[in-house]
């Protein structure tokens, strides 16, 4: 079963912006489900239409099976919802501000009251639990907003670039609470940067220009997207390196960019092999390996805008497709 | 219409939140200042003899639909268009209907601007009957205050209702602060006096007196009850179907 699906869901605002455009979104129960695309691409509109914040021009959202009205508090009520750099109502602290959520949750006041204290406590508010929010890092907000999120203990979880704006360590800290809340619900994270969010999840969309152009499980795109290409930032003279590896590997690409390599293993090898091999030619030309890490991001963004021409390109094909046969001849 | 089921704990969080921002709103504490140090003026008058005790209180009640309707209307104005940035994310992404917010909001106003102009002119308006000369009826001087009520209840409805349809407050304002000054001139055009809150304040010292008609009273009551309700009902059709 799916937790959300949109069919057709289309809006456009004033009649001049197309901001979403026949998107037929799919989460299953239990899914971490990123959904990754470039600023403006989208994906808060998609929220907002989630969440009976805004209507559709066209098509439909269900959640729960139920379609999503600006009613539909029932449905709002399983919902926690985190927004991008969250605002809060003028002159609370944590405890007013989670207690407000609380009421507008219809949650009793014995239970209300407890679970406020233990979520300031897990997102490490305690401390500043009478401070004025307005004064708060946005760390601190972020927190405070994933506390909100989960004040009505929601079967599912919304969330609106969780990571933006904050320091590495609030990042790790949000990715590994994605993680532990991903054991127990269903969760949509929105984010421009799927470096950030694709280790935690279970499924992803990708949204260009207001359409999905990718969606499916996550170890499907891994596959689409296999780069098989390391970067290798390192220091010393890398001259002697990268002549050895043009005349022993000439089945490896190899590319230099100041101080960094970037490697391309040939399709179908044994990346950890090749990867040892390499390292040890690093070694062996007295080289110090600085960092390594993945081209897989960069080959996203390829992949995106190869599916993206792929669309470009298909369009001419879908409307031969959608023709009578023996119209086009 | 589509009007959802009404829950009672989301209307009292926003309700006595919206109520203590307007306890520690600065504008609201001046203005309460105004109305006390107003009071006071009004008692010293009725303490001259040349002044009657409609004339009195007539001068005292209406300076709220005339002088302190500015006040009202951007107390009010601001309601819903002042939380245009967290409305959404904050508040009604939760699980409160567009209508409980909407209907929280105004009470909290009304509760502000009805409490703010009962609490000053009900122990002060005792004052004066009890110092000052001349003819007084006490059905009238009723109906005066209903009507003064009435009159700052339709301002505080249209000035939440145009805050739910505008984003800015300030527009929201300008536009309710010009209609309501411009009522005087748009109800004689429409052969529609017992609206004009200009007409109603010129007659309330014959009203005190005891000199009125009762179905024209009722009509005016009606009038602005029906605006009142009718533009509370077009604000929460309109703000539930907004975009947020």
């Amino acid at each position: 079963m799916n937790v959300i699906e949109t069919e057709n869901l289309t809006k456009i605002y004033q009649n001049d912006y197309i901001a979403l455009n026949n998107m037929n979104l799919k989460v299953p129960t239990g899914a971490v489900f990123g959904l990754v695309g470039p600023n403006g691409a989208g994906k808060s509109t998609t929220i907002r239409l989630l969440l009976g914040l805004h209507a559709p021009t066209a098509g439909h959202v269900t959640v729960f099976g139920e379609p999503m009205t600006p009613g539909a508090v029932d449905l709002r009520r399983r919902i926690g919802f985190l927004p991008t750099n969250p605002k809060f109502p003028s002159g609370m602290n944590p405890v007013t501000y989670l207690d407000f959520v609380g009421r507008l949750s219809s949650i009793p006041n014995e239970i209300r009251k407890p679970k406020l204290a233990a979520l300031l406590r897990a997102v490490g508010l305690l401390g500043n639990a009478s401070q004025k929010v307005d004064g708060f890092s946005t760390g601190m907000i972020t927190r405070l907003g994933i506390a909100a999120s989960l004040m009505n203990d929601p079967d599912l979880l919304i969330w609106d670039e969780p990571t933006s704006g904050l320091d590495p360590e609030g990042r790790k800290y949000t990715i590994d609470l994605i993680r532990e809340l991903g054991q127990h619900k269903t969760i949509l994270v929105s984010s421009h940067n799927l470096g950030d969010i694709r280790q935690v999840c279970t499924h992803i969309g990708i949204v260009s220009d207001g359409q999905l152009i990718f969606s499916g499980p996550i170890a499907e795109m891994k596959n689409l997207t296999k780069a098989d290409a390391i970067a290798l930032e390192l220091s010393g003279d890398l001259a002697p390196l990268v002549n050895r590896l043009h005349q022993e590997r000439p089945d490896l690409r190899v590319m230099q960019r100041g101080d960094t390599l970037e490697i391309t293993f040939p399709p179908a090898s044994t990346i950890a092999s090749e990867l040892g091999a390499v390292l040890k030619m690093v070694t062996e030309a007295g080289v110090t390996l600085v960092t390594i890490h993945s081209l897989h991001d960069d080959m996203v963004d390829a992949f995106i805008h190869l599916l993206e021409e792929e669309r470009s390109h298909g369009f001419s094909r879908l409307f031969r497709n959608a023709l009578p046969s023996g119209a086009d001849q | 219409m589509d009007f959802p089921a009404f829950s009672v704990m989301p209307f009292q969080a926003v309700l006595t939140n919206d109520l203590r921002s307007m306890i520690r709103s600065w504008l609201v504490r001046i203005w309460l200042i105004l109305i006390a140090a107003q009071s006071l003026f009004m008692i010293a008058v009725s303490l001259d003899e040349e002044t009657t005790v409609a004339e009195t209180l007539a001068g005292y009640l209406g300076l709220f639909p005339l002088v302190w309707s500015t006040v009202v209307i951007i107390v009010s104005g601001g309601a819903v268009s002042s939380e245009s940035g967290v409305v959404a994310d904050s508040i009604l992404s939760k699980a409160i209907t567009r209508t409980e917010y909407v209907a929280a909001k105004l009470t909290s106003r009304l509760i502000v601007v009805l409490g703010a102009f009962l609490a000053a002119t009900l122990p002060v308006s005792y004052i004066i009957t009890e110092n000052a000369t001349g003819p007084l009826d006490n059905a009238g001087l009723r109906w005066a205050f209903i009507l003064v009520a009435l009159m700052l209840t339709l301002l505080t409805c249209l000035s939440v209702a145009f805050s739910a349809m505008f984003n800015r407050t300030m527009v929201a304002i300008v536009v309710v602060w010009f209609a309501w000054y411009i009522a005087g001139s748009v109800t004689a055009l429409f052969n529609a006096d017992y609206l004009s809150p200009l007409a109603i304040i010129d007659n309330l010292p014959t009203l005190i007196e005891g000199s009125y008609k009762t179905d024209e009273l009722l009509r005016t009551v009606v009038g602005f009850g029906g605006l009142a309700i009718g533009s509370m009902l077009a604000t929460i059709w309109h703000f539930g179907h907004k975009d947020l």
